[in-house]
Parts: C-alpha cells; sequence; structure tokens
C-alpha cells in the first residue's frame, strides 16, 4: 500500500516536471562579474537587492597617491557595527601607510595591499561574483568595492541580537549540564567543540534552501563514523532542493528512511551533551541554523528509552528506569485495549473480586467500553494540546476543568464508568515517560483499542505481531530500526535494557555499523577498545 | 539463482532462534506422543534424539549443493521430470502443514471465544504472516530471537509457578508400555515437529555462515526441544494421568497456576506464547511455500504469489477438519506416516544419491 | 458473504495487478490471475455451500491403504 502510495507520488512528481519542462535540477542562475566602476556597480547591487531600506552604503576615499573611491555595504542589524568601524573603516581610511604606495601600482596591487596590510578583520574573502556578494550582504557580511578594481571583498562581520544560552524547555535533566542549543549555528558549532576538543570532530557545512539559503552543518567523528553513512547523510541533504528551511523539522521529512511509517527514523536534541554523545558513538549529526533542534542519524528505537540522566547518575537506579520506560511505554499503548477486551469478551479472566467492583462501577453506563476509551482518548488529547498552545497563566484553567469536569463530574453523572478514568490518566502519566514517542503512541493507542474491541487479546497479539514485523522492517540510515533487538545483538543489550557501569561500556554499540559491511571495521575506538579499563570512562 | 528472489541473508543466532520458535510452534499447544501418557517426556526426548539425527542429514544434504533450495537441486537428482514432480510434493507437504498450523491456531482461539467465526482468526493470523512473508527472510529471523526469549521466560515463569502443583507421583509408573508402542510414539515426536524443520532446507542458503549451519540448526531443535519437554514434564506432574484428555495440556496446566489469589489466570501469557510461535511457524512454511513455487514456476519475484497462496491456505485450513477430535486423531495417527516421504525418504535419497554420484553445486552450474 | 468474497479478491488483484503490469512481468501477471482465480473460485464454491474435496480424507485414505500393503 505505502509502496503504491510513493510510486503515485513519484509519477505525479514526474508528470508535473514534464509538463512545466523544468529539468530536476535547480536551475542555475547566470552569474555576472563586477565591472569595476564603482557607482555603476552599486546601483547594480541596490536594484538586485530592490532598494531596500536596510541596506546601508558608505561611500568614502582611500587617502593613496591618487584618491581612489571605495564603498562598504552591509545590512543593518545583521552586522556588528563595532567590527566594521574597527577593522574595516579606521584602517581604510585613517592608514597613513596608504598613501606611501606607489604612483604606478595598479589597482590589483593596491587590493592586494588592502587585504593583506591594511584590513585587520581576519575572514576576508574576494569574489568577481556579484552573486556571491548579494549572498555575503545578506547573510551579515560586509562587502568592499573598490573603483577600478572588478572584484569585492567580503569581510565577515557577522553580529545580530542572539538569544542567551538558557536551559531548554524539552527534555529537562535532574543531573547534567543545563545548557541548551541555540539558534545561531556558529554558537551550536562552538558548543559542540567544547564538549569534544579532537581533531577528528569534523563539520562540514553545506546551504540549503533556494530562499531562505539556511547554512547547514554535518558534524561526525571522521575516525569513527561510518564513511558510507556520512556520504549517505550527505547525499539525501544535497537532494534537498527546496524554498525553504525554516527549522530542521523540513529535513528531517526529506531525509528519512520510512517517510510513511508512524515512527520517527531521525533522532532530535537540543542538548549539547546528548548531541556530543551521540556523536562520540559513531552517528552523524546536522545541525541547522535558526533553530536549536539538532538531528542526530541513524536514530534506533531503542534510543527512545535513554536519557542523559541514565549516564550521569549510578547504574543501579537507572537500570530501573531504564525497564520502568520500556513497561510504561508497554502500558501507555496497551492498557486502553487491554481493558476494552478484557471488559467486552474476557471477563473470566478478571479476579472475581475486581470483577463485582468494575461492574458495579460500570453499571448505567451508557457506551461500551470502547466508545468510552475513544471519547476519553480525544478528550484527553485536546487537553493536551490545548495546555501546550496556551499562554502559561491560563493552563491552570485548564487543568482545573479538565480534573474536574472530565473526571469527576463525568463519572458522578453516570457518563463514563469510573475505572476508565482511572485507565485514561494512568495511560497519560505513562505516555510522557518516553516524549520522543508521545505521538506515535497515541496513534498506537488507537490502532489497538481498534484491534481489541474487534477481536479481544487476539486482536492485540496480531497487533503486536503487525507491530513487530513493522519496526523489524524499517530502516534508519541503513541501520534495522529495532537493533540490537532484532537483529539481536546481545553485546549491545548492556546499554538498552538495562544501563551497565560505565567501565563496562568499553566499547561503542555495534548496532550503529552498517549492517552489511562486516569486512570494514569503522567503529574501532582509538586507544582503548575492549578492554575493561574500570578507572577510564567513557564519555557516553 | 535463488538468490534473484531472495536478497536477504540471515546470521546463525537468527537461524537457531528460528528454528528453535519452529518447533516449540503449534507443537506446545498440542504436544506430540500423548498415548504414551505419563511417559510421554520420555518419548518427547527420544523423538528429540531422532529428530538431531534428522536434522544432521537435512544439513548435510544442504551443504552438499550451497546457496541452492531442493527446488533447484531435484532436477540434477531426480532428473527433469521426476524432479519437479518431487518439489511440487515437497512444496504441498509445507502448504499443507501451513493449513494445518493455521487450523489448530484458529481453532484454539475459538475455544477461548466461541462467539467468534474461525475464520476471522484464521484471515488475521494469515495477514499478518503474508506481511512478513512478503518481507523477507530477514524480517521473519529477525523477530526469532525476540521471540524466542519471550518464550524463555513465559516458560521459567511458568514453571517456577507451577512447581507446588506438580506431583512426582504423577510420573510413575515410568514406561509401562510395550517397546513398540514407546518407539511408535517417539516416532510420532520426531514427526511431528521435530523433523518438519526439512522445510529449512530452503532457507539454509540464505544463511551467512556456512561452516556454523551445523551447530546452530542442532543448537535450535535442541532448544525447542528442551522447552517442550520442559512444559511437558510440568504438564503430567500437574494434570497427572488426565492431561491427554485435554485438548490443550499445556493451556489447562497453566490454567491451574494460582499462588495466594493473586499470581492467576497466567493463561494470557502462554496464549501470547501461542500465537507467537505459532505466526513464526506458519510465517516461515508459507514464506517457504511461496518462495519454492516461485521458483519452480521461474518467476522474477515471489511476492505476486503470496496473497493467492495465502487465500487457498486460509480457505484449506477451513476444510482440513470438521472438528477438533478429527485433528487430533489426523496428528496422532495419520500425520506421522504422512509425513515419512517427505521428511525422511526425499531427502535422504537425495543426500544418498548425491553423495555417491559426487553430485554438487559444480554440476548444476555446468547444465 | 459472496459480496465480501467478491470484494476481498479485488481488492487483492487491485493491490499486485497494476505493479505487474507497470513492470510488463507478463508471465508473473498469468501466474499471479490464475492462481488468484483458483483461488476465488474454491472459495466461492465453498462459500455457496458446495462440498470440496478434503485433501485430509484423502491423504488418510492413501496412508490406509498403504499400511494394508505393508504386513504389520
Amino acid at each position: 500500500m505505502l509502496q503504491f502510495l510513493r510510486r503515485k507520488i513519484q509519477f505525479l512528481g514526474r508528470k508535473i516536471r514534464h509538463s512545466k519542462g523544468v529539468s530536476p535540477e535547480h536551475a542555475k542562475e547566470k552569474v555576472s562579474p563586477f565591472s569595476g566602476n564603482l557607482s555603476r556597480d552599486l546601483e547594480e547591487v541596490k536594484s538586485v537587492l530592490g532598494f531596500s531600506k536596510d541596506l546601508i552604503i558608505k561611500e568614502f576615499f582611500i587617502e593613496a597617491r591618487q584618491k581612489i573611491k571605495a564603498a562598504i555595504l552591509m545590512i543593518d542589524g545583521m552586522i556588528d557595527k563595532k567590527d566594521v568601524d574597527e577593522q574595516i573603516l579606521r584602517p581604510l581610511i585613517l592608514n597613513p601607510c596608504l598613501s606611501k604606495i606607489d604612483e604606478r601600482a595598479d589597482s590589483q596591487d593596491l587590493a592586494a595591499y588592502i587585504e593583506y596590510n591594511v584590513l585587520t578583520a581576519a575572514d576576508i574573502k574576494k569574489t568577481p561574483s556579484m552573486e556571491a556578494a548579494v549572498d555575503g550582504i545578506l547573510s551579515g557580511d560586509t562587502v568592499l568595492l573598490l573603483d577600478g578594481f572588478p572584484k569585492a571583498f567580503i569581510i565577515s562581520t557577522r553580529g545580530w541580537e542572539t538569544r542567551s544560552i538558557s536551559e531548554p524547555e524539552t527534555d529537562p535533566v535532574v543531573r547534567g549540564p543545563r545548557e541548551g542549543f541555540v539558534e545561531t549555528l556558529r554558537i551550536n558549532t562552538a558548543m559542540l567543540r567544547r564538549k569534544i576538543k579532537d581533531s577528528n570532530l569534523t563539520i562540514e557545512q553545506m546551504r540549503l534552501g533556494r530562499k531562505t539559503k539556511t547554512d547547514i552543518c554535518i558534524a561526525y567523528l571522521k575516525n569513527v563514523a561510518n564513511p558510507e553513512l556520512v556520504n549517505e547523510v550527505k547525499n539525501r541533504l544535497q537532494r534537498v532542493d527546496v524554498d525553504s528551511v525554516l527549522e530542521s523539522g523540513y529535513l528531517e521529512e526529506y531525509i528519512e528512511d520510512s517517510p510513511f511509517s508512524i515512527f520517527p527514523t531521525v533522532g532530535i536534541s537540543e542538548k549539547p551533551d546528548v548531541i556530543a554523545a551521540k556523536v562520540l558513538e559513531g552517528r552523524v549529526a546536522v545541525m541547522t541554523d535558526g533553530t536549536p533542534i539538532v538531528l542526530t542519524v541513524p536514530l534506533l528505537f531503542v534510543e527512545a528509552f535513554q536519557s542523559a540522566d541514565d549516564y550521569y547518575s549510578r547504574p543501579y537506579y537507572s537500570s530501573l528506569v531504564r525497564l520502568l520506560r520500556f513497561g510504561a511505554f508497554l502500558v501507555s499503548i496497551l492498557l486502553p485495549a487491554i481493558y476494552i477486551s478484557v471488559t467486552t469478551f474476557h471477563q473470566e479472566l478478571i479476579p472475581t473480586a475486581l470483577l463485582y467492583t468494575m461492574a458495579a462501577a460500570r453499571e448505567g453506563t451508557p457506551f461500551p467500553a470502547f466508545i468510552e476509551a475513544m471519547m476519553m482518548g480525544a478528550v484527553f488529547e485536546i487537553l493536551r494540546e490545548a495546555s501546550v498552545r496556551m499562554p502559561r497563566p491560563t493552563g491552570q484553567a485548564v487543568s482545573i476543568v479538565g480534573a474536574l469536569v472530565i473526571g469527576q463530574s463525568a463519572v458522578t453523572a453516570g457518563l463514563i464508568g469510573a475505572p476508565m478514568v482511572i485507565i485514561v490518566a494512568v495511560t497519560a502519566i505513562a505516555s510522557f515517560v518516553t516524549p520522543n514517542l508521545l505521538d506515535v503512541g497515541t496513534l498506537l493507542r488507537a490502532y489497538f483499542s481498534v484491534l481489541s474491541a474487534a477481536m479481544g487479546l487476539f486482536g492485540i497479539m496480531i497487533g503486536l505481531i503487525g507491530l513487530l514485523i513493522h519496526l523489524v522492517t524499517i530502516r534508519s540510515f541503513g541501520v534495522p530500526f529495532l537493533s540490537p533487538i532484532a537483529p539481536m545483538i546481545f553485546r549491545d543489550l548492556k546499554d538498552v535494557i538495562l544501563r551497565v557501569p560505565m567501565w563496562l561500556m568499553a566499547a561503542r554499540p555495534r548496532s550503529i555499523e552498517m549492517r552489511d559491511s562486516v569486512r570494514q571495521e569503522f567503529l574501532l575506538m582509538p586507544g582503548e577498545d575492549d578492554e575493561k579499563e574500570p578507572d577510564k570512562k567513557r564519555d557516553a | 539463482m535463488v538468490t534473484v528472489l531472495e536478497k536477504g541473508r540471515i546470521s546463525s543466532l537468527h537461524l537457531t532462534a528460528t528454528i528453535a520458535v519452529f518447533i516449540i510452534g503449534t507443537s506446545v499447544l498440542l504436544p506430540p506422543a500423548r498415548d504414551a501418557k505419563q511417559s510421554e517426556w520420555l518419548a518427547v526426548s527420544a523423538g528429540m534424539i531422532m529428530g538431531l539425527l534428522y536434522n544432521a542429514m537435512y544439513v548435510m544434504l544442504a551443504v552438499q549443493f550451497p546457496g541452492r533450495i531442493p527446488i533447484e537441486y531435484n532436477d540434477i537428482i531426480f532428473g527433469r521430470y521426476l524432479g519437479k514432480a518431487i518439489s511440487a510434493l515437497q512444496l504441498w507437504f509445507a502448504f499443507h502443514l501451513g493449513s494445518l498450523v493455521l487450523r489448530n491456531i484458529s481453532e484454539f482461539f475459538v475455544s477461548i471465544m466461541p462467539e467468534t467465526p474461525i475464520i476471522a482468526f484464521a484471515v488475521l493470523m494469515m495477514l499478518v504472516c503474508a506481511s512478513a512473508a512478503r518481507n523477507g527472510i530477514e524480517t521473519i529471523a529477525d523477530c526469532g530471537p525476540l521471540i524466542m526469549l519471550i518464550c524463555f521466560l513465559t516458560l521459567f515463569f511458568d514453571i517456577s509457578l507451577g512447581m507446588k502443583d506438580i506431583k512426582v507421583s504423577n510420573y510413575l509408573p515410568l514406561l509401562n508400555m510395550s517397546l513398540n508402542k514407546f518407539f511408535r510414539e517417539s516416532y510420532g515426536a520426531a514427526s511431528f515437529p521435530f523433523a518438519e524443520t526439512v522445510i529449512f532446507l530452503m532457507i539454509f542458503p540464505f544463511v551467512k555462515k556456512r561452516e556454523e549451519l551445523m551447530t546452530s540448526t542442532l543448537k535450535g531443535v535442541f532448544l525447542g526441544g528442551a522447552f517442550l519437554i520442559l512444559e511437558i514434564i510440568r504438564n503430567i506432574g500437574v494434570l497427572g494421568q488426565i492431561e491427554d484428555i485435554y485438548t490443550y495440556p499445556t493451556f489447562e496446566a497453566v490454567r491451574l497456576i494460582d499462588v495466594a489469589n493473586i499470581v492467576t489466570r497466567l493463561e494470557i501469557a502462554i496464549s501470547g506464547v501461542f500465537i507467537l510461535t505459532a505466526f513464526m511457524k506458519l510465517s516461515a512454511l508459507f514464506y517457504v511455500t511461496v518462495l519454492g513455487s516461485a521458483h519452480l514456476l521461474k518467476m522474477r519475484s515471489y511476492l505476486p504469489l503470496v496473497l493467492p497462496v495465502g487465500s487457498m491456505m486460509i480457505l484449506l485450513s477451513l476444510i482440513n477438519f470438521d472438528n477438533v477430535v478429527e485433528n487430533i486423531e489426523f496428528a496422532a495417527r495419520i500425520y506421522p506416516v504422512y509425513s515419512f516421504p517427505f521428511e525422511l525418504l526425499i531427502p535422504m535419497i537425495s543426500l544418498l544419491v548425491a553423495k555417491f554420484r559426487r553430485l554438487s553445486i559444480n554440476k548444476l552450474s555446468s547444465e | 458473504m459472496i459480496l465480501l468474497l467478491v470484494l476481498a479478491f479485488i481488492g487483492m488483484a487491485l493491490f499486485e495487478a497494476p505493479g505487474l503490469v507497470r513492470r510488463r512481468w507478463w508471465r508473473e501477471l498469468a501466474v499471479f490471475a490464475a492462481t488468484l482465480g483458483l483461488a476465488f473460485m474454491l472459495s466461492l464454491m465453498r462459500v455457496i455451500g458446495v462440498d470440496l474435496p478434503n485433501p485430509n480424507k484423502i491423504i488418510t485414505l492413501l496412508v490406509h491403504m498403504f499400511l494394508n500393503v505393508l504386513p504389520t
């Protein structure tokens, strides 16, 4: 069915492309060079930018033997004014050495002299292309043009107002670093570098989005990550030829393996320590400018049950909590279904004493258990959505209304049986234990409820088998999603069902390795690998 | 080449687990060798030893033709026309066995939920098995270790909780039957479930490490057999002499577990094991059927066969038996004789002919 | 019931056939059509109450014949 849909979509895509006669590659704009005539070039740039009012142009003279007209262009608000003043304007206008330059020196020599001896900025590029210069201006760089010199200097002076580093709202930890990524790419890459001060940490950059021209960084450990994986990530990212990339979610949907699966196959986090740990395990991180959410691939199903906290606190409790998370996930997807099937089909399975109480509580309720479960589930989802979207102070009201009206009154009024309220409440709380699977959990809950209403426990079992087959089939960048559970890799289970002490986790998880690249051993850690060294700790 | 039809490869661990779960499937539901009464476990143990020999023979045959399924080398061994006929017979065996498994598991669920028609269970069960088979051998085998773990965990809890109900006197007197009868019962246990692994001849070619084929297969048979024997020992200890009058003795024995009125009604867990193992067995049988048929019919993919063969399997499972007594009767009396040519005769002749005429993969490729 | 059966088989045909036609796998399409047609005929006969021959009965007969031949 999904393959059918996929084929349909590809077919439609081809049809549209044919009818419009557009080649699959995004047509390259033609390169227009600078003329060398300053006033003409300035007019050109202005018209390219649509005479926008936030473009600042400062014209001035350079005091060489003969006066040379020059201009700098920048966008207001995207530059650091102090940098422009100290590193560009001051040296150029006030430098006394410029006048000593030889009379016969042509504009080439002058430009070289300015680049190497005058400008004090660190990051200077030269370009003959107007498009590159305009791109630079739009990214917050300052462009310097000299009269009679057909190239532009692009001087990095980016500096704009950013949010300061703060604790992320999602996945908070009890113990561990409080910092979270921010919206600026450079700050984020620096935060990652500060965690991993290894020369092998490679950060590659590319630009995506025809209109937004968003910077994307791919970070990985050169000697750990599978080169095939890195290439695959790059290829998939280069395929993304879209108008805009405003958030990493845009990318996620273009690069994931199973676009029709309800399970995400790309991991997300906004905590530098989490990303560092994943990169250290051989994963590849994809950072997007303008969002604190960083993507990691490949994602394994079990990662939803791991939290940064597990590794920072001692192993016994962490292991217990991890088992609890698996249990909570199962409860959150299965409990309503089990309740429905037990009350509808298998009353004999309820212990006798409980059966009496439940029968009494359900006495006189008008709806069958399935309808009750669906109604309460929908109400809960509405409440959750409302409390997320609502301004903080109003949230209180929602929870009071939810608890009182839905919980208390519905039961008193005899609309809903009291057991169902308990079931929905337990389910809801259990579903918050694995926040990454929240949306998946909701869908699965409905799926299992329908199956159990139709076929009882047999339906639930069939549903579980179907789910298992689906999970076994999907891949995340070539890695089986359910690894290391299926295919089973016993060595990796030490960090899945339990969290063994750090000094026992001397080897990296083997699941992330490509399954059929057995000959290549990419994941060998430098130095200590298989030996257990109790005094050396791994970072992740 | 069979690789055209299936590109997946499975590891030795997955083969072991798949074989173990395959053997557990439905045999834990309807235990073999019931006529041996309290010596059933001895008969099944003897059957397991026979089963190990059978499986050693299958692996030797598979090693003779690495990377090929029986459909391919039957033509070499028996000649073009007889080979085709024998291939068809083998496929029929897998297909028919699949329908029996489907019948057994759906019948079991009808006994729990009597109002639901049997076809509903059969169709849903077939649906998941067909989707597993569509995704190839890797998907089926990947589920193996997980299902095996679940099985053994359930077994551990069932047995440790049911321990207090076991009466040693139930096992006595041991072996109060003629040796002839004992042998007959053991042979029955060997033919169902241990030698049903003959269908793995079509799965062996996809195992990654050929040198581990023998150990991993025998390990799988042993694990599955150990599970079955432990369950049977528990059943006899709990239910005693009357064990064989229950249709589903394992289910009855687990139903009796009652620890201080708190831990009761564990039959849910055991029916979960029934359905998981039956899923495994059915999807393996179904997969083998469609893969073999596709090869016999020289198709480029086995996927088009999945739905038609699946619906025919459902149909056959519906007309197989009129009631569960007939089912048990068939399993005990007819099946051991019926399976004899498929499980012993054909593989043995193939192996002997291949050995003596020194037929191997080279002959195959030269043709 | 017959309607349900027809719908199910039409669904199966629609699920598999378009892909085969697109790839021009005529041989596979022929096999698919033949087996699906056979399955449909047999199911239809079952639904309208025709007694289908039970292979188990045949097997039982064969086994008994075989056992009678053998001196036991």
